[in-house]
């Protein structure tokens, strides 16, 4: 537990030096990991611990971080704080640190199963999935496995009253295979019960894509057409456009194509939200990083934008009030709690009809997507050709295209995935996205 | 500083029936500073302080860490490594014998960073933004940014290292919008020096300037042709070239698995002639120093491929005890918090005899390209690497500015299309980017010349 009196006495010693308001972000986490390199097993245990202040000296702002609780340590870091927003610039713009607020919801998502869990059970789950992995008998290489259960602790306090702490855990299983030139990765991530890991179903389309793509053929030609993506494959470039896009940090700064755009249809037929009350989610909670309940904040109806994700300073700028999405590094920023995207009424069966590729597995370089145009190249990891009804392996093919562009093209099918970027979508078939391998 | 405790540690660890332990002891600061659109958008100090321990017991390894460094935090900590090894069973992992760097210290910094004030910090920020915005920038965001620390690393059989670690640098980044179209481009410098590394062609102006001139390129380009063509990269973009398309894949942990495509193939002839790559601790050409890696070897000059055939691979004690070879000084770890991996430090293509010119000229068609928007790589050998500009060349000459790009290749067959190879050798770092692997961020230093590659699958739209 997090000890609220230390926390208590920083925020007192900030004022004393002459702060007008300060803030403790403590977090506290717990993490047992067996990872692998090919079948080899090695095993982490980690405790961290980490405290982040936040002061404001005439709307000055600085933010000083610590890798520990201790009242020494806890006390250098204001007084690092406070002497570094003194030579800071003024921020007219500064609204102050928000107030204390009753929390939306009541999901905790805090697993004592997994808080407790030994090392010798994670290490029992990867040797299992490499003994599956052998027993499917097809000569498939264990590149690396890994099984993780995570738990911790957050603490908010401010000068204003705001006094929250919550708990969490997480698990992770992950399995990468290998066969001649194919490889194929598949993951699956869960807040808590331990049985709601899908170890099966990560082995099977591990192996799935693997064989695939050892048998895979080069494309052999660049065409325009109808892409569809698996949930898990999509989530990231949504994660890379759409989560940049709405981040009211990057509206109220100009970086973000959709500043001006409130009330303008910009993305086809897509209804998007951010949700962060939604029970089992990867990305829900009672707070945000400042302490500002979690909440569900329309971002786009069939096309037009609706909001924006905001922190307290965000909101401010924008004369509206945050929408609990405070995030938390070195500095407090704006983030998504669970982005989810509407499904639509078509089947998979029924966009694979539609489909010339089938985007599988992941997409390389996705991180390089550019946010402020919407243009994304990428490469598909595991692509397949749609012929006559059927999907045929192919090697790793380029897509490319702009998402705004191609937004009226997108077509969200059934049945959402929530994925381990807190993004949950359909699979979608995007049109007119250039493909070449 | 921490050698008597760590002694006793290692003492309890072996009393324990461990055959190798070591304690690493990390004492770091980052400082950040962001200016956006002229107000101060970021301004934070983070002070990290503790000790990763890891454990060899029944062979099996074991990792655990703890920022509680009294004696009693770090027996905690080395019994959780303890209980994690244990938990794996028997295994036949080992640890290869090194020698310990010793005690080093970076020679010639004259103003390191944490004796230079915030006001001078947030100046150097504030001027890059100000020069910015002069030329037209509309929205503009600078950055500075500097890690620095201090670290030692005590392991069975005495071994004992200290050592400095240093990145300093400045960021910009400019977006213009004109008539419906959106350009951004941005600039990173850095290096293992002082306060003093920022003038030049480091200063904040230069830094804004370079900034705004590949914004404007950006906002007067369109997508690129798609498909298979010849590429020419500029120095930024070769480096990530070297990394991705082949770096990662000479890091012995992916190597002694089988999992690598270069797996088994030490003096086989893999690249073109023109190609030779090295990994190094540092180089005086640039990038980020690096005396020693995180498990306190000395970091070692190690060429990767040598006129197309490959030398080595990447290792750690760990991969270097997995193939009976030597360190070669790459066992690296995020922070005390992570175990050390095999990672690259400065990664580059050497020089070759053409001039950027004469590679240009000699192009019949292709694509040059600059700015590096980072890159992949998959254990089938699939490789992509980001550009944000460049030109379409035809017959010899820049015909048109292209942007927004991925290119992609395999391994075993892309470096035997690199064909020409000028002299122009840069080498980069900064204290904004890195690399990341398992979970895990690392300071990095890329580069190389200009060269070209007859043949890469470009991600264009026409």
């Amino acid at each position: 537990m997090i000890e609220r009196s230390v926390l208590d006495k920083a925020l007192k010693r900030a004022l004393e030096l002459g702060a007008d308001e300060a803030e403790v972000y403590a977090s506290v986490t717990h993490k047992r990991e067996v990872k692998s390199e090919g079948r080899k097993l090695k095993a982490v245990s980690l405790s961290t611990v980490s405290a982040s202040v936040r002061v404001a000296v005439d709307k000055r702002v600085a933010i000083a971080r610590a890798t520990s609780l201790d009242e020494e340590v806890l006390l250098g870091a204001v007084e690092e704080a406070v002497s570094a927003a003194r030579v800071s610039e003024k921020d007219e713009h500064w609204p102050g640190l928000p107030g204390p607020a009753e929390p939306l919801h009541g999901w905790i998502g805090y697993d004592e199963g997994i808080a407790t869990l030994e090392p010798g059970y994670l290490v029992e789950l990867a040797k299992y999935m490499i003994g599956e992995v052998d027993s499917l008998g097809r000569d498939l290489m264990v590149a690396s496995v890994e099984a993780s259960a995570h738990s911790g602790e957050t603490l908010v306090m401010n000068t204003r009253g705001v006094d929250v702490s919550e708990r969490g855990t997480g698990m992770v299983i992950m399995l990468e295979l290998k066969k001649g030139e194919g490889t194929g990765f598949s993951f699956d991530v869960s807040r808590s019960l331990l049985g709601d890991i899908q170890v099966y179903g990560v082995i099977d389309e591990a192996a799935r894509l693997t064989l695939d793509a050892a048998r895979a053929e080069k494309l052999g030609e660049t065409f325009k057409g109808p892409v569809l993506f698996d949930p898990v494959t999509v989530a990231p470039l949504l994660n890379m456009i759409l989560s940049q896009a709405f981040n009211g940090e990057l509206v109220v700064e100009g970086y973000s194509p959709l500043a001006g755009k409130l009330g303008q249809h910009v993305l086809g037929s897509l209804t998007l939200y951010d949700d962060g009350t939604i029970p089992g989610a990867l990305g829900t909670s009672l707070y945000d990083a400042e302490g500002v309940p979690r909440r569900r904040t329309l971002l786009a109806e069939e096309g037009v934008v609706k909001g924006f994700l905001h922190n307290t300073y965000t909101a401010a700028r924008m004369g509206t009030e945050s929408t609990g999405n405070a995030s938390r590094g070195g500095r407090v920023g704006v983030s998504h709690s669970n982005l989810v995207v509407k499904p639509g009424r078509d089947s998979w069966e029924t966009l694979e009809e539609a489909a010339r590729i089938v985007a599988r597995g992941f997409l390389l370089s996705v991180h390089t997507v550019n946010y402020v145009t919407g243009n994304f190249s990428v490469v598909a990891s595991n692509p397949y050709l749609v012929r006559g009804g059927e999907e045929k392996p192919v090697k790793p093919v380029t897509l490319a295209g702009n998402f705004y562009e191609l937004s009226p093209g997108i077509v969200p099918g059934r049945r959402v995935r929530h994925t381990y970027m807190a993004v949950a979508t359909p699979p979608l078939l995007v049109d007119g996205v250039t493909v070449s391998g | 500083m921490y050698e008597d405790t760590a002694a006793r540690l290692l003492e309890r660890a072996a009393a324990l029936g461990a055959s190798f332990a070591e304690v690493r002891f990390e004492d770091a600061v980052s400082e950040n500073i962001a200016v956006t659109n002229g107000r101060v958008s970021s301004l934070s100090t983070t002070r990290r302080r503790g000790a990763g321990v890891r454990v060899l017991y029944n062979g099996s390894i074991g990792f655990s860490a703890t920022s509680d460094l009294s004696l009693g935090g770090l027996e905690a900590a080395l019994m959780e490594a303890y209980h994690a090894a244990r938990a794996l069973g028997g295994g036949d992992k080992r640890i290869a014998d090194a020698e310990p760097a010793g005690r080093l210290r970076l020679e010639g910094v004259r103003r390191h960073p944490s004796g230079v004030g915030w006001e001078e910090k947030l100046d150097a920020a504030m001027r890059a933004y100000r020069r910015a915005v002069e030329l037209g920038g509309q929205v503009v965001t600078t950055r500075y940014g500097a890690y620095y620390a201090v670290e030692e690393v005590y392991s069975t059989g005495g071994f004992a290292s200290s050592f400095e670690k240093l990145v300093i640098g400045l960021q910009a980044s400019v977006v213009l919008r004109e008539n419906g179209k959106t350009g951004n481009g941005y600039e990173s410098v850095g290096g293992s020096g002082g306060f003093e590394m920022l003038a030049g062609g480091f200063s904040p102006e230069a830094v804004a300037e370079r900034a705004y001139e590949r914004a404007r390129l950006h906002l007067e380009a369109s997508p690129p042709p798609a498909g298979e063509m010849a590429v020419i990269t500029r120095p930024d973009l070769t480096g990530v070239f070297a990394h991705e398309s082949f770096g990662h894949l000479t890091e012995a942990d992916h190597v002694y698995t089988g999992a690598s495509p270069l797996h088994g193939r030490l003096g086989e002839e893999i690249a073109s002639e023109h190609v030779t790559i090295v990994d190094a601790g540092w180089d005086e050409r640039g990038g980020i120093r690096l005396l020693a890696d995180d498990e306190g070897v000395a970091t070692r000059r190690t060429v990767l491929v040598e006129r197309g055939v490959l030398r080595s691979y990447l290792h750690s004690r760990e991969t270097a005890a997995e193939m009976g070879m030597e360190t070669t000084g790459n066992g690296r770890a995020q922070d005390y918090a992570h175990d050390p991996i095999v990672r690259m430090r400065n990664t580059f293509f050497e020089a070759g005899d053409w001039g950027e010119e004469e590679i240009v000229e000699e192009t019949r068609r292709g694509l040059i390209l600059d700015m590096p928007a980072g890159g992949q790589v998959q254990l089938d050998g699939t490789f992509t690497f980001n550009a944000m500009i460049g030109y379409l060349v035809e017959n010899g000459e820049r015909v048109k500015p292209v942007r927004d790009v991925v290119l992609a290749g395999n391994i075993l067959e892309m470096l035997r299309y690199v064909d020409a190879v000028a002299g122009n050798v840069e080498i980069r770092t900064s204290p904004f980017g890195g690399c990341g692997k398992g979970g895990q961020h690392a300071y990095v230093g890329l580069g190389g010349p200009t060269l070209r590659a007859s043949k890469l699958l470009v991600g264009g739209r026409q």
